[in-house]
């Protein structure tokens, strides 16, 4: 009995602990849902189609002639061939020869000795020579005349020998060392500078200051001589370079001689320049893009600017504009990646509305470009981009140095608001629709940088993958219409809208 | 009188001649297979014998010619239906009917297996060669007056247009084609595939023309080519068995809505639970819906699958079958 009791005592808490996880668990809810998933899968199995069509096998003729039979094979030959390159071995790539390593040869120079020489005393010099100057050449000083002078000639002033140039060098023995002389240096009129006696100026010279010594036979005015006109420079003009006026001509030239042209102690097209204009040096050397007219052209810096006086700022040789449209007055191969630049004189010819930073005399097209040479393509000053789309997140285009940006952030624009953009159809930006909102299309899909025919520098024709195709764009005086390729015909009108924006 | 003889029968022959020409069909010759959906028919009738023509379609469209005392050739674009086109020429003199011709035309559909090839009694015509040119010639310019990489600032002017206008009437429209530039993909030549149109029409599109389209669209060239997976049509460059290049009712120029172009291929998708059957009976709808990853367009196939290139297989839109998921099901 005991033992009955204890056996349903223990059934009772079995059932009452089943019980219990039923209530808490919901045992019961999953079991019922269990039924429905086994009498789900139960349709499932009897009804469901075939997951997928019994195939037909059988081709028909014309099928079997859209089968690219010749394209299989060759991907096939491809694929071995492929396998066959990877097996190939690697040719070794040639040895790179040692640089050869010049040594120039340095010119020696030697010290003559002091000549015995009999003194003249100041006092008892010609009186031409009275009152002295500041200056004195150092046997003048001395009295030592005779160094240069035949005291028994009869003449008064006769040379110990013929030529004045033979006389110099007994002492200056420096001279002729180099590859370019200074024309009076060649032919041996060393007194056609300086005076061999006295002056008021260092070195001895003729004139009053270097510069003016220069001018007396460079000058553009000058009849001391029938030179070529290269020659000559007419430091009258307005825009002067700097040392020229604050030094001399010497911070440049050398009056004697040189190892390059022009008297110069580097390549005077550019080295010369670079040495103190380290910003350009900067820009020259150093960036990613590159401009023809200074990189590769033949004059170099001289290209564009004139080393003395012109009339122009930054020394250029004609004003900015036809400065630049001196060479893109053609189609001009592109350093940047060999493709050809278009002839802009002829674009500006053509077409009268001007972007205004190109009409700004100071600065023309280097409002935008920097002609030294920049890290942004077409030598830009700032980034921009070649591609028809171009994602305006960053929005760091060159554009918006000048352009407000709300002019495409801004969805909707009320009409007091019209100086942001006025390309609206009633108060829906569409510079925003079109550059913004789904699709990022650059300002130039539209518009053409540089100059248009149409007003707002609209493009009459947008270059979408190497195919010009025409914009169609006709202003009206509220709006207008465009049909370009991308789409059909759509005219907007700020004061009665056209709908555009809910399209 | 041997002349006399000669010269009755030569009259009686000519008189003959005149009554069987007196409307007769240039092009499209009989049993005429097009794969555009517009024919052009060239009519030559004699003025002397009827006063108006009237060609009418087997939609009951009618179009009516009157006779101009000038010309004997009458030219005009009838627009076709996929499948067989009966189209009737009639002549008339004083409202009487005179003459009757017919034609019948089979337009054929890249999409539709049915109207898929021509059957076999068709022959796949061709209206630009030389011989009916020279036809043409006498009131059309006949050249190509369209300047490479220019489009026409006004389309009209373009020399196909006249003819052809009715191939970029629909919604969406490719800028080649509606703009007119047709020598960019009408370039004369033939593909692997159709080999048979050689030489037989100045204007043959290669086939597979995957190489024209991919000459602009280098963009897609490149980024498909890089992918794991490609879908057969794209990757064989037959990229008109879905587009049509010219114009299309369907977003990208899609020769049918998305969902019924998939399909058409893919027909065991057309029922049955394709996405993913719940233990609730009704399977993921693969259309008809909204797509909330593409609002507001619809659900179609293409919300998951890339119709072209894909890395993951199947060809979906994400890294995993998880994330095509969670493109809509965010949490």
């Amino acid at each position: 009995m005991k033992k009955n009791i204890s056996k349903l005592l223990g059934a009772v808490v079995i059932v009452g602990a089943l019980a219990y996880m039923f209530q808490t668990y919901g045992v019961g809810e999953k079991l019922g849902r269990l039924v429905v998933i086994m009498e789900d899968i139960a349709h499932s199995l009897k009804n469901a189609k075939h997951a997928y069509e019994d195939v037909n096998f059988t081709i028909s003729d014309d099928e079997l002639r859209d089968i690219d039979i010749v394209k299989i094979s060759k991907e096939m030959q491809s694929s071995i061939d492929k396998k066959k390159e990877q097996r190939a071995e690697v040719k070794a790539p040639p040895q790179i020869k040692a640089d050869e390593v010049r040594v120039e040869e340095q010119p020696q120079h030697n010290k003559t000795a002091a000549r015995e020489a009999k003194i003249v005393k100041l006092e008892d010099l010609p009186e031409k020579f009275k009152p002295l100057k500041q200056y004195l050449h150092q046997p003048f000083k001395m009295g030592a005349c005779q160094i240069c002078h035949d005291s028994n000639s009869k003449n008064p002033g006769a040379l110990i020998q013929k030529k004045i140039q033979d006389i110099c060098y007994e002492c200056h023995k420096t001279r002729y060392t180099k590859e370019f002389d200074h024309t009076p240096v060649k032919d041996g009129k060393c007194t056609d500078c300086h005076d061999p006696h006295q002056s008021n100026s260092k070195m001895l010279l003729k004139a009053d200051s270097v510069n003016e010594l220069c001018m007396k036979c460079h000058d553009a005015k000058s009849t001391f001589e029938a030179k070529a006109k290269k020659l000559f420079v007419d430091m009258k003009l307005e825009v002067k370079h700097k040392p020229i006026v604050e030094k001399s001509c010497l911070e440049c030239h050398d009056a004697h001689t040189a190892d390059h042209k022009s008297l110069l102690s580097f390549d005077g097209k550019m080295d010369l320049c670079l040495d103190c204009h380290d910003k350009e040096k900067e820009k020259v050397t150093h960036s990613k893009f590159k401009h023809g007219g200074v990189n590769t052209s033949q004059k170099k810096c001289l290209e564009c600017h004139n080393p003395h006086a012109t009339q122009h700022k930054k020394l250029l040789k004609k004003d900015p504009v036809a400065t630049c449209l001196e060479c893109h007055n053609k189609e001009v191969k592109s350093d940047e990646d060999g493709g050809m630049l278009m002839n802009m004189k002829k674009h500006f010819d053509e077409n009268p509305n001007w972007h205004k930073p190109i009409k700004d005399p100071k600065k023309g097209c280097s409002a935008c470009h920097e002609p030294h040479g920049s890290d942004n393509f077409s030598i830009l000053k700032k980034s921009f981009t070649k591609n028809f789309y171009a994602n305006l997140e960053n929005k760091d285009f060159f554009c918006f140095e000048c352009h407000n940006e709300s002019k495409i952030t801004k969805r909707v624009i009320k009409s007091n608001e019209n100086n942001v953009t006025s390309f609206r159809d009633g108060e829906i930006n569409l510079h925003q629709l079109h550059v913004n909102d789904r699709k990022g299309r650059s300002c130039r899909a539209c518009h053409d940088e540089h100059a248009s025919k149409y007003s707002h520098l609209i493009r009459e024709y947008t270059d979408f993958n190497g195919v010009k195709f025409p914009l169609r764009f006709v202003e009206t005086p509220e709006g207008g219409s465009c049909a370009p390729a991308c789409h059909k015909e759509f005219a907007y009108d700020r004061v009665n809208p056209k709908g555009i924006g809910s399209k | 009188m041997k002349l006399y003889l000669f010269f009755l029968i030569f009259s009686f022959s000519w008189l003959f001649a005149q009554t069987q020409t007196s409307l007769n069909i240039v092009t499209p010759q009989p049993f005429y297979g097009s794969e555009e959906n517009s024919a052009s028919f060239v009519i030559e009738a004699k003025k002397t014998l009827i006063d108006s023509i009237e060609i009418i379609t087997d939609t009951n469209e009618t179009i009516k010619i009157p006779i101009d005392a000038n010309r004997s050739f009458y030219c005009k674009s009838i627009k076709l239906h996929v499948g067989e086109n009966r189209v009737k020429v009639v002549g008339y003199k004083n409202a009487v009917a005179v003459k009757e011709e017919a034609r019948e035309l089979y337009l054929t559909s890249k999409v539709d297996k049915e109207h898929r090839y021509l059957p076999k009694e068709y022959v796949k015509g061709y209206f630009h060669n030389d011989e009916n040119e020279k036809l043409c010639v006498q009131c059309h310019d006949m050249s190509v007056n369209e300047v490479k990489g220019e489009a026409f600032v006004d389309v009209k002017k373009s020399n196909c247009y006249e003819c052809h206008k009715n191939i970029n009437t629909k919604k969406h429209a490719h800028a080649p084609s509606v703009n007119w530039l047709c020598t960019t993909c009408h370039n004369g030549e033939v593909g692997a595939l159709n080999k048979a149109d050689s030489a037989k029409t100045k204007y043959s599109v290669p086939d597979p023309i995957g190489d024209v389209c991919f000459s602009c669209h280098k963009k897609h060239k490149e980024e498909w080519g890089k992918n794991r997976f490609n879908h057969e049509p794209a990757e064989s460059g037959r990229c008109n068995k879905c587009h049509n290049s010219h114009s299309e009712d369907n977003e990208m120029y899609l020769r049918k809505s998305s969902w019924d172009l998939c399909t058409t291929c893919h027909k065991d998708k057309i029922e049955g639970a394709h996405v993913v059957k719940t233990f609730g009976r009704a399977a993921h709808p693969t259309h008809g819906v909204k797509d909330p990853s593409r609002m507001p367009k619809e659900l179609s196939c293409i919300s998951c699958h890339s119709p072209h290139a894909s890395n993951t297989s199947s060809l979906l839109h994400s890294q995993s079958v998880m994330g095509i998921c969670s493109r809509c099901h965010k949490k």
